[in-house]
């Protein structure tokens, strides 16, 4: 049996064939597709902004509603996120934030324990951290 | 080379640009239909890049430089349109392209548009096991006769490199032709 070679074997057509008519039609088609312009995407259609600001009206008209069901008033919000962030987010020290009250507020916040020396000697035994109270 | 400039500018100009580009589809869509053929291998899918490239190429005219030959861009375009194409199909499918063309090769047995022959089956699956670039060069210069100039062109190869790629295809394409 002969081997294959390409040179001397007679050449094999590819074997691709197309519909009928295909060429006769294929230029009026792509014509046509060139003719029609690119539809460019609008980002801000008409309607689009419509539905943007009736969604923002609904949103703003709801916010006081969820306010009042949400059971915290602004000021106590803005209370507790204060004390919360000065105690643990922020480097003030109680020095510095003493340093900002006048004598009514310390007044205020002042706590007497009235406590007699047999009590703060007995309090320092009993507690081991006596030491860090006494560093305050 | 001047009509081919006067054509350019035919391409170029408003007034006749249709037309001159409806001479350039009819001109140009055998020959590009075959060679997307050759890579995409079934028809419905070769008609969507061939419709792509052409469109591509009108909305492209004004960057065309007239540094290559038109015949050699409109090529280049087809060339990389077919091969981004199956790219994309075999990631679709999550397969590796020699699988991809592997698929379309067996579902050729059954197109309506192959005119199948035992033979020609053997060939493609030939081609197929070759690298993608002496792929290329052995289908344009053995199915389409072009010329290793058009052929280095198109490809952006030396003549000399192409010489070599297409004889390494050559002989891989026998020695699995020879095999049982």
């Amino acid at each position: 049996m002969n081997r294959f070679n390409l040179d001397t074997h007679p050449k094999i057509k590819i074997g691709f064939t197309t519909p009928p008519d295909y060429f006769e039609e294929l230029p009026q088609q792509i014509l046509r597709k060139i003719a029609t312009p690119n539809k460019e995407t609008k980002l801000f259609t008409l309607n689009r902004i419509i539905y943007a600001a009736a969604a923002i009206l609904v949103l703003a008209l709801s916010i006081p509603f969820f306010i009042q069901n949400s059971g915290n008033s602004f000021e106590q919000i803005e209370m507790d996120f204060l004390e919360n962030y000065l105690s643990y987010q922020s480097n003030v020290s109680q020095y510095e934030l003493i340093s900002l009250m006048d004598t009514n507020e310390l007044e205020s916040i002042q706590v007497d324990f009235s406590l007699d020396n047999t009590e703060v000697e007995e309090l320092l035994l009993t507690n081991p951290n006596f030491e860090n109270y006494i560093i305050e | 080379m001047k009509d081919e400039k006067d054509f350019i500018d035919q391409l170029l100009h408003k007034k006749t640009q249709n037309q001159a580009f409806e001479k350039l589809i009819k001109d140009f869509q055998r020959p590009l239909y075959s060679h997307i053929r050759s890579i995409v291998l079934n028809h419905d899918d070769s008609n969507d890049v061939l419709q792509n490239v052409f469109i591509k190429v009108f909305r492209s005219l004004n960057k065309f430089k007239g540094e290559s030959k038109l015949f050699s861009w409109v090529y280049r375009i087809a060339t990389n349109e077919s091969i981004t194409f199956i790219n994309q199909k075999a990631k679709k499918n999550n397969i590796s392209n020699l699988e991809y063309a592997q698929r379309e090769i067996d579902n050729l047995k059954a197109d309506t548009y192959f005119d199948s022959d035992q033979i020609q089956l053997k060939l493609q699956k030939a081609i197929v096991l070759l690298p993608e670039k002496q792929q290329l060069v052995f289908k344009m210069r053995y199915f389409q006769d072009l010329k290793y100039e058009e052929i280095s062109s198109i490809l952006g190869t030396t003549v000399g490199a192409l010489k070599a790629s297409y004889h390494h295809a050559s002989k891989k394409i026998e020695e699995y032709m020879n095999q049982d």
